[in-house]
């Protein structure tokens, strides 16, 4: 299989000398296309920090981080924001729809920043795979849960990204409800789409090949 | 296209948050008003100038008898003169004017007015309104007919019942027929600037009477001559020769005249204008103000933005965009309200003052508002451009 992103020895700290905090201490993995990949730890063990430096939210602060072969610390910021559009596709515990938007718009948003055409018959056949079909003009506040978490998820689909992270996916859903949702992740690895959960539900983390548990900003071994 | 898409989204915000936005654009909205106004009295007076003083294509000298501190001597104005300078190939005509303040006699009332003496050119160069009646003649002013045409308030005094045309009044001694009743507004006095005039004769009649000499004449040159070359061969004639008798008259032309007033309506222009500037000013920090609060509590949706691959520039240019309209929309505002109320005025109220609002100026006004938009949105749109997007999508 083919490597889509490999870590070095990740440190990541805030703050500086005696106010200086360690929350990665030597992370080093791959991520190999197709995967799905389940980051598993309790809260404040740097699950999330490092879903964030995988996504190319943030930076490492020692160690090396490569994407498709490249090295993310030297790629100028707005390069790593044209990765993250094509690249990775974004699933948020609390959604992060924009509130003004219908789902339709919400959709089509990352397409905005991919300049693709045909974004409106795309947002529908997106929403239509998500069985949201009847919510198309619907605005964020009068969906439930799941289906705002759906609407999400074809958000993340918009340009064809290899790589999926989510983070807590379900954490804001009922249990059925996350079910339906992690169902749904498992179709879209197994139609070839690399996924990365962030998770601390042991049932979430089941339905993943590989598990990585993290303790105090290390994974265990 | 992306710029389409931040239009939407920055109305779909000021529809989501009404209150605010018409709070941050009352700032403008206030500035542009001023604005539209101050240039629409502006443009009023410009047009007013043009109307007072339009010469229908014709260069106009003017003359007025002067005094030489020198000599201790006022200039008079002969009859002799100004048949000269008629005389002259360059000149189209000359008109002359002389006042008197004198008592006017009916059979039952007498008359305290001003009494213009013209010519036959007066009543149409200045477009006198005739409520009645008709004008003179040029025979009858070159043979100092005793004709007179009375304003309106002369009438009402001298005739309260009966008919002033066909009647008769006396100055100094001499009947004079009424041939017609005209209309002596405050836009004539600015036109003709002669106030309170309630007769109006022939200018040969009263500059034959004793101490009545000629107080202004205008002189309409053929177009092609140049203004200074109209006032020499002016001053050429009044002279007589004589250098010192040209300190005696003061020969101006209508671009000389003009300028004066023009030079003071835009002194009056530009202070008014520096009020309105400092409203706008103060409508921009609004604007500004605003899209500081914005981008605060929108910290998370530009962190999702750049999730989603949103460049820096993505972010500026949204926030600008956003900026831009909110400002747009108060000149936008501004500007229909205040072509309304401008309409509203010229056709309720009888200004003295016209007011007229130019094409120019309205796309002068809302390229400023896009410009304060844009200069107000610099600080709020580089911030968010600059937020990291980890640290954005953390902020609750």
């Amino acid at each position: 299989m083919s490597e889509l992103m490999r870590l070095q020895e990740i440190y990541k700290w805030v703050g500086d000398g005696d106010a200086r905090t360690e929350i990665l201490k030597g992370v080093s993995m791959t991520v190999d296309a197709g995967e799905f990949i389940a980051i598993m730890g309790a809260s404040g063990s740097g699950k999330s920090t490092l879903l964030n430096l995988i996504g190319l939210l943030d930076l490492p602060s020692a160690g090396q981080l490569w994407i498709n072969g490249k090295d993310a610390a030297i790629l100028p910021e707005d390069e790593l924001a044209q990765i993250r559009a094509h690249t990775i596709g974004f699933i948020f515990q609390s959604f992060n729809l924009l509130p003004y938007l219908t789902a339709m718009e919400n959709v089509a948003l990352p397409m905005g920043y991919t300049h693709r055409t045909e974004t409106i018959e795309r947002s529908r056949t997106l929403l239509t795979q998500m069985n949201l079909q009847h919510r198309l003009f619907a605005r964020p506040n009068t969906l439930s849960g799941g289906e705002k978490q759906r609407v999400a998820i074809a958000r993340a689909l918009a340009n064809e990204p290899p790589l999926l992270l989510a983070d807590e996916p379900t954490g804001a859903l009922d249990s059925k409800t996350g079910i339906q949702i992690m169902d749904l992740l498992g179709e879209l690895n197994k139609n070839g789409a690399t996924v990365i959960v962030v998770t601390h539900d042991e049932n979430v983390a089941k339905r993943a090949q590989r598990v990585l548990r993290m303790r105090d900003g290390k994974f265990d071994s | 296209m992306m710029f389409v898409e931040y239009l939407k989204v920055s109305f779909l915000l000021m529809r989501a948050k009404p209150v605010r936005s018409i709070l941050s654009l009352l700032g403008i909205y206030i500035g542009v008003l001023a604005l539209v106004i101050i240039v629409s009295i502006g443009a009023g007076m410009q047009e007013k100038l043009k109307e007072t003083f339009g010469t229908r294509g014709a260069r106009v000298v003017f003359i007025h008898p002067g005094f030489d501190a020198v000599s201790k001597k006022i200039g008079t104005i002969t009859m002799d003169d100004l048949m000269q300078i008629k005389k002259q190939p360059e000149v189209l005509s000359v008109m002359q004017r002389a006042e008197k303040d004198m008592d006017i006699r009916a059979d039952r009332a007498t008359y305290h007015t001003k009494i213009l003496g013209i010519d036959d050119a007066f009543v149409g160069l200045y477009r006198i309104k005739l409520t009645r009646g008709r004008t003179f003649l040029n025979d009858e002013i070159e043979r100092k007919q005793p004709l007179c045409l009375i304003s309106k308030e002369t009438a009402r005094a001298l005739f309260p019942i009966e008919d002033p045309l066909e009647n008769t009044v006396s100055i100094n001694g001499m009947g004079f027929h009424v041939i017609g009743v005209m209309e002596w507004d405050s836009a004539t006095e600015q036109r003709t600037s002669s106030q309170d005039t309630g007769v109006l004769v022939p200018v040969t009649w009263l500059v034959s009477q004793n101490s009545v000499n000629v107080n202004f004449a205008e002189v309409r040159v053929r177009p092609e001559i140049t203004a200074t070359r109209s006032i020499a061969i002016v001053n050429n004639i009044l002279s007589h020769g004589d250098a010192d008798r040209s300190r005696l008259f003061y020969v101006r032309s209508m671009e000389q005249f003009m300028q004066r007033s023009q030079e003071m309506a835009d002194r009056v222009q530009s202070s008014l204008l520096g009020i309105a500037a400092i409203s706008l000013l103060v409508g921009g920090i609004g604007v500004a103000n605003v899209m500081v609060t914005s981008v605060t509590e929108r910290t998370r949706e530009i962190g999702t933005r750049k999730a989603l691959g949103a460049r820096r520039i993505d972010i500026l240019l949204q926030f600008l965009t956003e900026a831009s309209v909110l400002s747009t929309s108060g000149g936008v505002l501004a500007v229909v309200t205040g072509a309304i109320g401008v309409n509203l005025a010229k056709t309720l109220l009888e200004l003295t003052t016209p007011l007229a609002l130019p094409v120019e100026a309205v796309l002068g006004c809302l390229v400023l508002t896009v410009a304060i938009g844009l200069i107000a949105g610099v600080y709020p749109a580089s911030r968010a451009a600059q937020l990291s997007p980890a640290e954005a999508l953390r902020y609750e």
